[in-house]
């Protein structure tokens, strides 16, 4: 009887433990920055930062992202805990989505669910650990007139207008 | 008597009226203009054309002054042009301003009258020919600058584009500004 308690005792410790090292109840920030410039580059990127914060202090491990149906590893910084870095890079920039992209994250134990799962409405399933979305403005070429041929335009306009004034004052 | 003392007032008009010197307030008022605009394309070059202010304040210096005496000589000679026929073109409104001004008055007489008159036209053409000589020459500046610097000396230097782009507007205004067509 005494060892059965023990060994129950034990086992709820463990578990207690065990759910103490994960982060709950995580908020999300996200800082991003992307292409901007598409006629100066052929390729487009983007990186985001998230930063996570716990209700108990602790912070995942390892974080993993889910972007465009691929999941990939987020890099960390040894001097900055809670900041996880994700890297995303297309070969043409029409493949970054312009605008909002949802991106799921997981840590390790999601992660590890979403590994053991066999089809795809099974990995629908696995609840991530967050879900995020970072903005992408879209690469632009820029104006399609040169800022000085509006300039010389816009200045030879008044310039043309006072000329004809000055001649039918000279008349 | 009254004739001794009107006529030295009717030569004054006369010589203000055909002389080519400006009053005090229209030479403050063309050179402040100049500057300023002579001013402008530093902000230019040294933004656009990364000439950093302190490597190159003695272009800046040199041209802006040289631009600055141009065209305030370019206002001054316009001004001149222009004050004759806009006082001609405008003798006629005034005419009628004065006679209305003057068509209660019973004491006035026509030599009163024609003094007023000449004074009005003399005053409505002297600001009317050095705002639009002001206007006309910088606009005539900007376009020219705009176009010798971004068009025809895109590829030299940023010093030779300065000098030669300030240089060369400042010619232009100043050669046309004594033109009569």
């Amino acid at each position: 009887m005494l060892c059965l308690s023990s060994i129950i005792f034990t086992f709820l410790a463990l578990l207690a433990f065990a759910k103490g090292e994960n982060c709950e109840s995580p908020q999300f920030k996200i800082t991003s920055y992307s292409t901007k410039d598409a006629r100066l580059t052929a390729e487009s990127a983007a990186q985001v930062e998230i930063t996570v914060k716990c209700k108990n202090g602790k912070q995942p491990s390892t974080l993993y992202a889910d972007i465009n149906g691929q999941v990939v590893p987020c890099a960390q910084s040894a001097g900055s805990p809670g900041k996880y870095y994700l890297g995303v890079s297309a070969a043409t920039h029409k493949q970054l989505a312009k605008g909002r992209t949802s991106v799921k994250l997981y840590d390790d134990d999601t992660y590890s669910a979403l590994r053991k799962t066999r089809t795809d409405d099974a990995a629908k399933a696995v609840k991530p650990f967050g879900e995020v979305d970072f903005y992408h403005p879209g690469a632009s070429f820029g104006p399609w007139l040169p800022s000085e041929f509006i300039a010389v335009i816009g200045f030879g306009l008044v310039w043309w207008a006072a000329y004809r004034e000055r001649s039918k004052i000279l008349a | 008597m009254s004739n001794q003392r009107s006529a030295p007032r009717d030569d004054d008009l006369l010589l203000q009226d055909f002389s080519r010197n400006v009053t005090n307030k229209a030479w403050a008022l063309f050179f402040g203009n100049a500057a300023i605009v002579s001013a402008i394309p530093l902000w230019l070059f040294w933004r656009i054309h990364q000439m950093e202010i302190t490597s190159y304040f003695i272009h800046f210096i040199i041209g802006t002054a040289i631009s600055t005496y141009f065209l305030n000589s370019a206002y001054q000679n316009m001004k001149f042009i222009l004050k004759h026929k806009i006082a001609q073109k405008r003798e006629e409104a005034i005419n009628r301003e004065i006679t209305k001004l003057f068509a209660n008055d019973k004491n006035a007489n026509k030599k009163d009258k024609d003094d007023r008159i000449l004074a009005r036209k003399n005053e409505v053409a002297d600001f009317e020919a050095t705002t639009f000589s002001i206007f006309y020459n910088n606009a005539f500046y900007l376009v020219c600058l705009i176009v010798l610097s971004f068009f025809v000396f895109k590829n030299f230097s940023p010093t030779v584009n300065y000098l030669f782009s300030v240089g060369l507007s400042t010619a232009m205004v100043f050669l046309f500004s004594t033109g009569e067509k």
